[in-house]
């Protein structure tokens, strides 16, 4: 891994390139637009956040970027990986990247270790097929990923299987397997919505503990836009398969210019009224539409919509103040840009009424009511609970000072 | 890894009062279906001349006359003994005819069992891999037609393909290993495989199921995103999660092989357990039936037993812990 990457400020070119990258998958209602002309560029040793609420696309999208997208997806665009289109790729070429160029860490730690295979075992099959390891250095290197990911006594705990481990310790071997080959490129699916509050934080600084260490790239994705506040330098909000707004995280968090960033933000619970207001997709409604016709995505849902939303598709657009410039699809992917005919102004979120904002949407007309105001009963009744559905999460804080991971903090 | 004694103990006693009960029933329904039965084991034994008197005599040698129930306690109490009594007929001991003759239906269960699973195997997790391709497809039709063809049928069939037209292969007859091996596999060869077909079909569809249902997991998709080989995640990551039901069927199907271990031994001339069977059955040779048929009780339930203990192998999540 070069070191030197994580000293230049502004790596030339990115590590990973990816331009209107569309799946599409067929399902009995049509043709689903899981992923719909996504661009972004990622370098060494940086951290972009994918932020969307559950069904937005954000697991089809780095399952696409990774070639692992369902065998009868159709995919187009490009994902530009070490000067190669990884989206054409043979499978053999395919193979030889994932591994050590790009590696992904699922959401649930639960479903994505083999269950009837010893950790340990599962750290050294990679470490010898994939790094050409004889079977003493592949353990001895096995035993050494799990002490570095933190967990407490690797030499026995490399003879347990998954179902002997707690859920966050099955997130750090999820964690040693992704990062066992040392991999360029990190995409972290929601690594921590499946786990407890208490531990999802110890998973965080650990990922981050290890992106810095080895200066990977890593895609965070997260439905909770207080982790992605916090722990990203650029971020991209997901909605429909699309990405509504992107850019430097401080800029769109303190002035977001889409109307669904300011709802989200604004329906991120504050200190001070711990209320779980939910901004939800209503159960067997899809976030995404098949067959889309034109027409912004968020449309049904907008309170700022006009008739023009429902005719054309807004396209990404750089801001500066409250003026868009002209339609720049190519403009770089470090600007804030926003995909919106009609952006909200640059205020911030506190100026706008919570209130007004949700009830607005929950009375679009021809909508089906998609905002909950008030507490839901689930969310109210188990406090603390991982919500993997929900748009609220822990409310925005400010990075906390770099600490160091609490190993046995989550011991079963 | 450790594991509780006590556990354990208690598992294995369970289990063998379970078996006794389960061979007591056998036993009890075996003597009880064969007393229902017409005919006289004394006529089979003298022939159609006897006379009353060595009719009698004879009744009264083998306890013919005694009531059902008493003769079913002193079957039991010899079997408690180790007596499994002897023939009417050839006043052989019964468990020296079921020895004599367990090393041909033995090789032919094994054989079968072994060749279905070779077969079945690697024709599940293919077809599991390209589920809706083109040799799935195929092998769908194909195997439904195995499926519903009855055993004598099959066995018919192979004959006439594997004997007649491509020649080479015995119709009927055995060598016994003992004689060249190569002789006795050359003999094993057709009522094997009209064994063997008759499970292909059903062990590769449970298996293609069930690993289907497996590769849509995250941990499959998680070793992809490892850059595994694919044949590598299919026989090692997938193979074994999708193996239960197929091990279930394996040792349920022991009861299927041994029935029909007893038409393929009469279609082709065999000497084993199957042909013991129907000859005994037809010469009312009571204590060789029920002595065959308990023997075959024990070895499904030793089957069943098996069967458990592979689950414990194949998924740890189900092996016993101390308490
Ligand atoms: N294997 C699949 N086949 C068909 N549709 C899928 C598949 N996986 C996900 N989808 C659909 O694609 C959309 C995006 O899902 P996903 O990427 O999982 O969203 P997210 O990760 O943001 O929650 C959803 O509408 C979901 O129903
Ligand atoms: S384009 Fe129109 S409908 Fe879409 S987010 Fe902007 S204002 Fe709302
Ligand atoms: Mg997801």
């Amino acid at each position: 891994m070069s070191v030197d990457a994580r000293r230049d400020p502004r790596p030339p070119a990115p590590l990973l390139a990816v331009d209107a990258l569309t799946t599409i998958l067929p399902t009995r209602g049509g043709a689903l637009h899981a992923v719909d002309g996504v661009s972004f560029t990622l370098g060494a040793g940086e951290v972009l956040g994918v932020v969307g609420e559950s069904g937005s696309g954000k697991t089809m999208l780095a399952r696409t970027v990774m070639g692992l997208a369902p065998p009868a997806a159709r995919t187009s665009g490009s994902v530009r990986f070490a000067g190669r289109n990884l989206l054409d790729a043979r499978p053999r070429d395919l193979r030889e990247v994932l591994g050590p160029g790009l590696a992904m860490v699922f959401q649930d730690p639960a479903t994505a270790l083999n269950p009837v295979t010893r950790i340990g075992r599962q750290l050294v099959e990679s470490l010898r097929l994939r790094r050409g390891l004889d079977r003493r250095a592949a353990r001895d290197q096995a035993v050494g990923l799990l002490a570095r990911v933190g967990i407490p006594d690797p030499e026995r705990r490399a003879a347990s299987y998954p179902h002997e481990l707690s859920g966050g310790m099955r997130q750090r071997v999820s964690i040693a397997l992704a990062v066992a080959c040392g991999p360029r490129v990190l995409l972290a699916d929601e690594p921590t919505t499946a786990l407890d509050v208490t531990v999802q934080r110890q998973i965080l600084d650990l990922l981050a503990d290890l992106q810095r260490g080895e200066g990977m790239g890593m895609l965070l994705i997260t439905h909770d836009l207080a982790v992605v506040a916090e722990r990203t330098e650029r971020l991209m909000v997901m909605y429909a398969g699309q990405i509504v707004e992107s850019g430097p995280t401080p800029a769109v968090v303190r002035a977001p210019r889409h109307p669904y960033t300011a709802a989200l933000l604004a329906s991120t619970p504050r200190l001070d009224r711990p209320i779980h207001a939910r901004l939800d997709t209503v159960p067997g409604q899809p976030a995404i539409p098949v067959d889309p016709a034109a027409g912004c995505r968020f449309a049904p849902r907008c309170p700022r919509a006009q008739p023009r939303c429902r005719r054309e598709s807004p396209r990404p657009t750089t801001v500066t103040g409250p003026i868009t410039l002209a339609s720049d699809a190519a403009a770089p992917t470090r600007a804030h840009t926003v995909a919106c005919f009609h952006p909200t102004p640059p205020a911030t979120p506190d100026a706008i009424p919570t209130a007004t904002l949700t009830a607005t949407l929950t009375a679009t007309p021809g909508a089906t009511p998609i905002a909950t105001p008030t507490a839901t009963p689930t969310a109210a009744g188990t406090p603390g609970a991982p919500d993997p559905g929900g748009l609220h999460g822990q409310p925005v804080r400010v990075p906390p000072p770099a600490g160091r991971l609490d190993a046995g903090g989550d011991a079963p | 890894m450790a594991t509780g004694r006590g556990a354990i103990a208690r598992l294995v006693g369970r289990r063998l009062l379970r078996t006794g009960a389960v061979l007591l029933l056998v036993g009890f329904g075996v003597s009880f279906l064969i007393n229902l039965t017409p005919g006289d084991p004394a006529f089979a034994l003298l022939g159609d001349q006897a006379t009353g008197e060595q009719i009698a005599a004879v009744h009264q040698q083998l306890h013919l006359d005694d009531p059902f129930l008493s003769r079913y306690w002193s079957w039991m109490i010899g079997i408690a003994h180790g007596d499994f009594g002897t023939s009417y007929l050839t006043g052989e001991p019964v468990l020296t005819a079921i020895a004599a003759r367990l090393p041909v239906t033995g090789e032919l269960v094994l054989l079968a069992l072994g060749a279905a699973l070779a077969i079945a195997v690697p024709v599940g997790v293919l077809t599991a891999h390209r589920a809706d391709g083109r040799v799935d497809r195929a092998w769908s039709v194909a195997s439904s037609g195995l499926i519903s063809t009855p055993p004598f049928v099959l066995a018919l069939g192979l004959v006439y393909l594997l004997a007649l037209r491509v020649g080479g292969f015995p119709a009927t007859g055995w060598v016994p290993a003992a004689d060249g091996l190569g002789a006795n596999l050359h003999h094993a060869v057709l009522p094997a495989a009209t064994l063997a077909l008759a499970l292909v079909p059903t062990y590769s569809r449970m298996l293609r199921a069930d690993m289907i249902t497996t590769l849509q997991e995250d941990y499959i998709l998680a070793a992809r995103s490892r850059g595994l080989p694919v044949r590598r995640i299919l026989f090692r990551h997938a193979l074994r999660p999708s193996s239960f039901s197929l091990v279930t069927l394996t040792g349920i199907s022991i009861g299927q092989l041994i029935s029909g271990a007893v038409v393929v031994e009469v279609l082709f001339a065999l000497p084993g357990v199957g042909q013991l069977i129907v000859t005994s059955v037809t010469a009312k040779d009571v204590p060789v039936v029920q002595g065959v048929v308990m023997f075959l009780a024990v070895v499904y339930c030793a089957a069943t037993a098996v069967t458990d203990v592979a689950y414990g192998y194949l998924d740890p999540r189900v092996r016993i812990r101390p308490a």
